[in-house]
């Protein structure tokens, strides 16, 4: 009997075991996840996205690194393989720093996308649907500045549709869709933030001085579309006629542009922020354009023809370290630096940092901003842009001599012709952005300078097997990428 | 069993010979007493000997001393001995009256229980391919991991070591790799519960299967191969305590040639050309101390300490066991180590007849420090950092402060600082109960079910202090798992019409596995002193958390048939349905039917007494592999952050990676043939097995190119094969009264093909390091196997005669050439071949036993062949280019010129090209490593009158004979991964090991 009631309950167990199994048992539950099918449902949402393109614009500028391709130019070198290559013309697929330049601007375009395709599902206001555009246009445009400078042929990526296959656009779509975009966001952004985005908000400000910026280089190499210089200075001329509304101005003295307290200042039109004690920080200050002898990183350091050949003056004074005070009391002048170059000290003021004493160890990171479009590059595009499509006039002297002014150097002769005219303005610019964010090097690629520059060439640089040829103006796509889709090796 | 002819006409010659003699000298007496004594071949004497008078009833057996007398009448008569577990023997006495019998240890071992899927099996009636391993086999070595019980031993199983750290990383891979998505791990089954903890002590046996026939019960579990832990129950009336406690000592095996202070500086202005690098406090600094050894700085002696203690028994019903351990090991690296508490009971109580039950407990807690430095190919790597920095540097400055940077060599933060002020602790809990109960519902017919719960916390914790972080931060990470299963069994066995016997089984099976995480972390902790635990005290706190959770639902039945255990037929189904997958591809379906054939059982070759077993087996069956992990089919938004240049970091989120709902299961089909056959009475077994193994709709996951967001995207795409043969003999060499020596050796070939990649073809793999490599070095390609290495061909360097041709290229003499595939006088990715593999050709086992009187010796050798090893670490100190800024290497200070131009070292020219992705890093990365060398005393419970004792002393991987140059050609920074192996970036090597032992049961 007692056999039996055990059979009974262990059937009746076994039964339980397999009913139990409820139809839904199989069903996936995915908590805590956010899917895009159900995202940009509200304004809070579309604000998610937005900031992940401020990460992917942080993250892309923040490395100690620069961006090696920009060693090509005559104002820096490096003794860092991988941006010695390219200051020698021999740039290749597996730089390191090349691959992580591309990568990381393809997450940007990604970021910006997402949100241009979908920012009008929100249930959100106009301005505020306005805004999350706007940002996206914005960052989408310069981003594919960057690469299309960079690389020249890419491919075109609107969507987020996989593709194994995408063939590479030509330059000129690309450039197109820029200014489309730049268009768009001009329109869309504020003229300034008044929430948490008042310190780095993408603004409308920005959007016209980058299109100018843009414009100016449509009428160079590769395109060579001399007609956009008309639509470069009108650009420009809209910020410059409108200063006090934008809130732009030149800073009174260019050394106050490097102060570790000027995070934030008038000149800055488009600048790209951090805050190193929330775990956010720029390590493209201060130690990365540092000599080894104060624990730097040697990432660039100045050419000795440019830094010769640039005029003397407050700008110098502020653009260049040429003496080294070392622990041992000795007073090294830049001729006897390990290196044997002057460095560039526009980076190196942080909290910390004894300009007597700068062997004491500080941060490889820090809340600096990296400038990327000052005021006095919208008046310096300005002036060239307005003296090739009509001629040197007297706003496009005014507009260049008030960037000599500051610099401590007299108005430029009158009656240059147009070129004479833009030559100066192009020296002007590598001086006055000497090592920042490229300027330098793609003004001599859209001028078509590159063998010019390079044949003007210390012999204490890094020798050249073999000149520069126009091969050498866009780096190639990284190895890694063409593994991937080999189409893009055409 | 019959003699053949020979032998017969030999017995019967001498049986006939003896009988003469025999009837000669019994002619004087009739009956008479004979006695004597029964041990076995230790001399041990053997109690309740079972002795007959042949053809008769008469008979009587043994008392304790092992002696024995007996009247025999018939001058003639045989007396047979008999013991269990012994092999009988027949005496004819003849005239003597005093004998002395040895008894030898029956070895046939075939009448041994195997544990299967879901239950036990005769091993003689197999028809799978399973190897079994008994604790037998490394009780005598201070193994302390599943990966040390199985290494070097059984044919098929690959485990490698892929780091040295503390409670390292190890791999088990049964016949090759069957998935690119990686999870190629067998599924481990501990007391019939996936996943469960494994014990460390108290191992009853293991048992690997291998073929479909084997693993088919497992349906989507099975296809990497199955691996059953059963543990040890009480089962003497009187308690067995027992002790253990063992002590090592690890050392680094070898280490780089590298340059000291003065050649380093030396070197150094000569390679750059430039001269004032050092200042003269620094060049006396160097000069008289050598500078620093950052080998020695951060590579020292370890200790691990391993103290286990066990009772079990038998009360009444009721069956014991419990035990319990602790680990303790100290790294080589500077601040690593792993503790480890185990504690396993378990009870059974045979409550009727017909009805058992079992309770089991197991609960483990371990604890880890800096376990994230062991592998990797980050930039962080301790070991990484040691090679590369600058030995003219010291430690700490002057002041006593920490010398931060390196001016010339590495990039990174003074390697003895980084990892003395690291702290990563972690901390685990795991717990796993198990019931069981087994019902006899008819003679027969069993009914049985077991359930079994596992519960796993973690909590990480990290700090970042003012040395190693720019501002002090800290983190929190605490993890929760549960996972449980329900099995249910009900099976049948009858045995019909004598010869025939049939065994049917049906089963049904749920299991869930749920996890949750939370994280916090706090930056610029404004008070340093209070470390990870006070996370209020940072200014700026992020917080994330997840869920996971996936199900399975299973339906399965075996049916076993065996016609006069000659014969024998296994089939098996199984239906798998999981939440990983959606609608019509949620149920897989997984069949498998098997035959063997025991040929020494059939009359013709049973005469001959020439095998004690001859086997064939074949099988064919399919398996399955989820591969993926829970969600793979959803393409979720990934979070990200921007303080906006305040000090919120407001959340984002960011587009995922793209996803593939089309997911589907994995399937792996395998063909097995084999032999098992033994000979001499068992004295030499031999098994034999051959395999072929394909994938189809293999999980892959794709790279997407970076303008689709980059990361990976799965897919089932392609198939892949894996072929292979596995051969193991035993054997029992010498067995004398003092002296055995028991040997095994068992070799493997596994040869793993990707056959197709669907619209692919090529995968990039993984492995790349950040700022030095970012191309991966390994390929996945059609008709190559997986780990393949992938790069341009290193030809050497520019001839000073080939000046011509170099400067196509943009070199001068004295640059790096490699092949220019495409002779378009560009080395890109067009010029990337197949450069190398990191499989190795074959690998193989050898161990040995020898037991002399009470000592004991245990040598246990592994050999793995033709196999390449990717060494980044080797580049970085011999190249300068991308982050890695200097020379540290004696072998690479051999530099062109002009005059010395035979070396593969380039000059420091602006135009030569260092390339990472290049085979002039490959190296030779065969080896043949002594696993372990064990000797040992046994002092017996008669000498010391307490108990049995047990000393030892061993050597774990103390030699190893390779070509390699780095420090240990077995580890890889990539972890587990089988797409990518091989690749040696500073990993922690696995260290020399010397450990003494001593045991003691009661």
């Amino acid at each position: 009997m007692k056999s039996k009631k055990y059979t009974v309950a262990i059937l009746a167990l076994f039964m339980l075991c397999i009913t139990t199994s409820c139809s839904d048992f199989l069903e996936e539950e995915s908590r805590g996840l956010i899917f895009p099918e159900t995202f940009f449902t509200n304004p809070a949402e579309l604000e998610l996205a937005v900031t992940s393109i401020y990460n992917g614009v942080g993250i892309q500028n923040g490395h100690d690194r620069i961006v090696a391709p920009w060693q090509g130019a005559d104002d820096m070198t490096s003794t860092l393989d991988m941006h010695r290559q390219y200051d020698v013309f021999r740039g290749n697929g597996s730089n390191t720093d090349v691959e992580r330049w591309w990568r990381e601007s393809w997450a940007v375009i990604i970021r910006c996308n997402n949100v241009i395709l979908n920012y009008h599902r929100a249930e959100a206001t106009e301005e505020q649907k306005n805004h999350a555009a706007g940002q996206a246009y914005f960052a989408r445009a310069w981003t594919y500045y960057n690469l299309v400078r960079t690389y020249n042929r890419i491919p075109l990526v609107l969507d987020l549709t996989v593709d194994f296959e995408i063939k590479k656009s030509e330059p000129g779509p690309i450039y197109n869709l820029i200014v489309e975009d730049l268009k768009k966001a001009e329109q869309l952004l504020p003229i300034k933030w008044t929430n948490y985005k008042a310190l780095s908000g993408y603004t409308s400000g920005a959007a016209k001085a980058l299109l100018a910026n843009v414009y100016l280089s449509m009428a160079g190499y590769p395109l060579k579309d001399e007609s956009k210089y008309a639509l470069a200075a009108e650009k420009a001329k809209e910020i410059i006629d409108n200063e006090a509304l934008y809130g732009y101005r030149l800073l009174d003295d260019y050394a106050d542009l490097w102060k570790a307290s000027n995070q934030k200042h008038d000149e800055i039109v488009f600048g790209i922020y951090y805050n190193v004690s929330a775990g956010d920080g720029n390590q493209r200050t201060p130690v990365s354009s540092m000599p080894t002898e104060y624990g730097g990183w040697d990432v660039y350091f100045a050419e000795i023809n440019f830094f010769n050949e640039f005029p003397e003056g407050p700008r110098k004074d502020a653009t260049f370290q040429t003496t080294f005070p070392m622990e041992n009391g000795d007073l090294l002048d830049w001729t006897e630096n390990r290196q044997r170059h002057p460095y560039y000290k526009k980076m190196w003021d942080i909290p910390g940092y004894n300009p007597e004493k700068p062997w004491i160890y500080i941060n490889y990171q820090e809340s600096r901003t990296n400038q990327v479009i000052r005021y006095a590059e919208v008046l310096l595009t300005y002036a060239e842009a307005k003296a090739m499509s009509s001629s040197p006039d007297i706003t496009a002297y005014n507009a260049v001599n008030r960037v000599r002014a500051r610099a401590g150097l007299d108005d430029l002769p009158e009656g240059l012709s147009r070129e004479e005219f833009r030559d100066a303005v192009v020296a002007e610019r590598g001086w006055e952005f000497a090592a920042e964010f490229g300027i330098r090097w793609f003004d001599l690629v859209r001028l078509e300078r590159v063998e010019a520059a390079a044949a003007n060439r210390h012999e204490w640089e890094n020798p050249l097997v073999s000149p520069p040829t126009k091969n050498e103006y866009f780096s190639p796509i990284p190895d890694n990428e063409i593994l991937r889709n080999p189409n893009l090796a055409n | 069993m019959k003699p053949n002819f020979t032998r017969n006409v030999l017995r019967r010659a001498g049986i006939a010979a003896l009988c003469l003699f025999c009837w000669l000298s019994a002619a004087a007496q009739s009956e008479r007493l004979v006695h004597g004594e029964v041990t076995g071949e230790d001399r041990v004497p053997l109690p309740g000997v079972n002795i007959l008078i042949k053809g008769t009833t008469t008979g009587t057996t043994t008392d304790v001393e092992g002696r024995f007398e007996l009247r025999v009448a018939d001058p003639n008569a045989v007396l047979v001995f008999s013991f269990i577990g012994y092999l009988s023997q027949e005496i004819q006495p003849g005239s003597q009256t005093s004998l002395s019998i040895t008894l030898k240890q029956d070895l046939k071992t075939l009448e041994e229980v195997v544990v299967v899927g879901y239950g036990t099996q005769k091993k003689s009636d197999l028809t799978g391919s399973v190897a079994s391993i008994s604790p037998k086999q490394f009780e005598n070595q201070p193994v302390t991991t599943l990966a040390e019980m199985l290494q070097g031993r059984v044919p098929g199983v690959a485990v490698t070591n892929s780091n040295g750290g503390p409670g390292g990383g190890t791999k088990i891979r049964i016949r090759g790799t069957n998935s690119i998505r990686g999870d190629n791990d067998p599924l481990i089954i501990v007391d019939g519960f996936p996943g469960g903890i494994i014990p460390l002590n108290g191992v009853k046996s293991i048992e690997v299967l291998k073929d479909a026939s084997a693993t088919a019960i497992y349906g989507s579990r099975g296809a990497n191969g199955v691996i059953i832990i059963t543990t040890e129950r009480g089962s003497s009336q009187t308690p067995k305590l027992t002790l253990t406690s063992n002590v090592g000592f690890s050392r680094v095996a070898k280490k780089y040639d590298l340059l000291n202070g003065p050649e380093y500086y030396q070197f150094l202005e000569k390679f750059t050309g430039q001269t004032g690098l050092y200042s003269q406090e620094d060049i006396d600094w160097f000069t008289s101390t050598g500078g620093t050894d950052w080998q020695d700085a951060l590579l020292g002696q370890g200790i691990n300490q391993n103290y286990q203690a066990s009772l079990s028994g038998q009360s009444g019903k009721i069956r014991y066991f419990l035990s319990g351990q602790y680990l303790d090991e100290k790294g080589i690296l500077l601040n690593t180590s792993a503790n480890t508490y185990s504690f396993r009971s378990n009870i059974t109580s045979d409550v009727s007849d017909r009805l058992t039950i079992g309770f089991d407990l197991s609960a483990l807690e371990s604890l880890t420090e800096n376990q994230g430095t062991a592998s990797g190919t980050g930039k962080t790597n301790p070991i990484w950092n040691a090679l590369t920095w600058s030995p003219t540097e010291p430690i700490y400055n002057p002041d006593g402060t920490y010398n931060r940077s390196d001016p010339f060599g590495s990039i990174e933060f003074n390697p003895y600082m980084a990892q003395n002020e690291r702290v990563d602790d972690g901390r685990s809990q795991q717990m796993a109960l198990n019931t069981n109960l087994k019902y006899r519902i008819l003679e027969g017919l069993d009914f049985s079910t077991i359930a079994g719960m596992r519960r796993t916390n973690g909590q990480d914790a990290r700090f970042s202090n003012e040395h190693i972080a720019s501002s002090p931060s800290a983190s929190r990470n605490q993890r929760t798992g549960l996972s449980w299963q329900i099995t249910s069994l009900l099976s049948y066995t009858r045995k019909f019409w004598d010869q025939h016997t049939l065994t049917l089984l049906g089963g049904h099976e749920q299991y869930l596995t749920q996890s949750t995480g939370v994280n916090a972390t706090s930056r610029n902790i404004s008070i340093t002193s209070v470390g990870y635990d006070n996370l209020g005290l940072g200014s700026t706190q992020t917080i994330t958390s997840s869920y996971s959770k996936s199900t399975l639902r299973s339906y399965f039945g075996r049916l076993n048939y065996n016609f006069s255990s000659k014969y024998f037929l296994t089939a098996t189904y199984r239906a798998d349905g999981s939440s990983k997958f959606r609608d019509e591809n949620k149920y897989g379906f997984f069949p498998s039917v098997a035959a063997a054939w025991d040929v020494s059982k059939e009359d013709f070759l049973s005469g001959t007494g020439i095998f004690h077993q001859l086997k064939i087996r074949g099988s064919w069956g399919v398996t399955g592999s989820q591969a993926v992990g829970a969600y793979a089919t959803l393409s979720p938004l990934k979070t990200t952050t921007y303080t906006y240049a305040t000090s919120t970091k407001y959340p984002g989120y960011a587009p995922g990676v793209a996803s593939n709902v089309d997911l589907r299961w994995e399937e792996t089909e395998q063909t097995n043939i084999g032999i098992d056959a033994s000979f001499w009475q068992g004295k030499i077994s031999v098994t034999l097995d051959y395999f072929d193994k394909t994938t189809t709709g293999l999980l892959s996951s794709r790279q997407l190119p970076n303008y689709n967001g980059g990361g990976n995207v799965l897919a089932n795409l392609g198939s892949m094969e894996n072929k292979g043969f596995e051969a193991s003999v035993n054997a029992i060499v010498a067995q004398g009264r003092d002296f055995t020596w028991d040997a095994g050796f068992n070799t493997s070939v596994v040869r793993n093909k990707v056959l197709d990649l669907g619209e692919s073809t090529q995968l990039p793999g993984g492995g790349t390091i950040s700022g030095l490599m970012p191309t991966s070095p390994f390929m996945t390609l059609p008709g190559e196997p997986l780990a393949t290495f992938w790069g341009a061909r290193f030809l050497g360097l520019w001839q000073t005669s080939e000046a011509e041709e170099a400067l196509k290229y943009g070199n001068i003499p004295g640059d790096s050439k490699y092949e220019d595939l495409d002779g378009n006088y560009k080395i890109n990715a067009q010029d990337y071949q197949i450069i190398g593999n990191a499989n190795p050709k074959f690998t193989w086992g050898f161990s040995n036993s020898f037991n002399y009187k009470n000592w004991g010796l245990n040598v246990l050798v592994e050999g793995v062949h033709g196999r390449d090893v990717f060494n980044a670490a080797y580049a970085t100190m011999t190249s300068v280019f991308g982050d890695s800024r200097s020379i540290t290497l004696r072998e690479a200070t051999n530099i062109w010129t002009p005059e010395n131009q035979n070396t593969i070292w380039p000059a420091n020219s602006s135009s030569n090209i260092n390339l990472m992705n290049s085979s002039k890093w490959l190296q030779d990365g065969s080896f043949v490593k002594i696993r372990n060398i064990s000797l040992f005393y046994n002092l017996s419970r008669e000498i010391t009158k307490i108990a049995d004792m047990k000393l030892t002393v061993s050597a774990q991987n103390f030699f190893t004979f390779t070509k390699y140059k780095g420090i240990d050609p077995e580890v890889t920074g990539t972890g587990s991964s089988d797409t990518a192996g091989g690749l040696d970036f500073g990993t922690y090597p696995v260290p020399k090991v010397i450990t003494v032992g001593a045991s003691i049961t009661f």
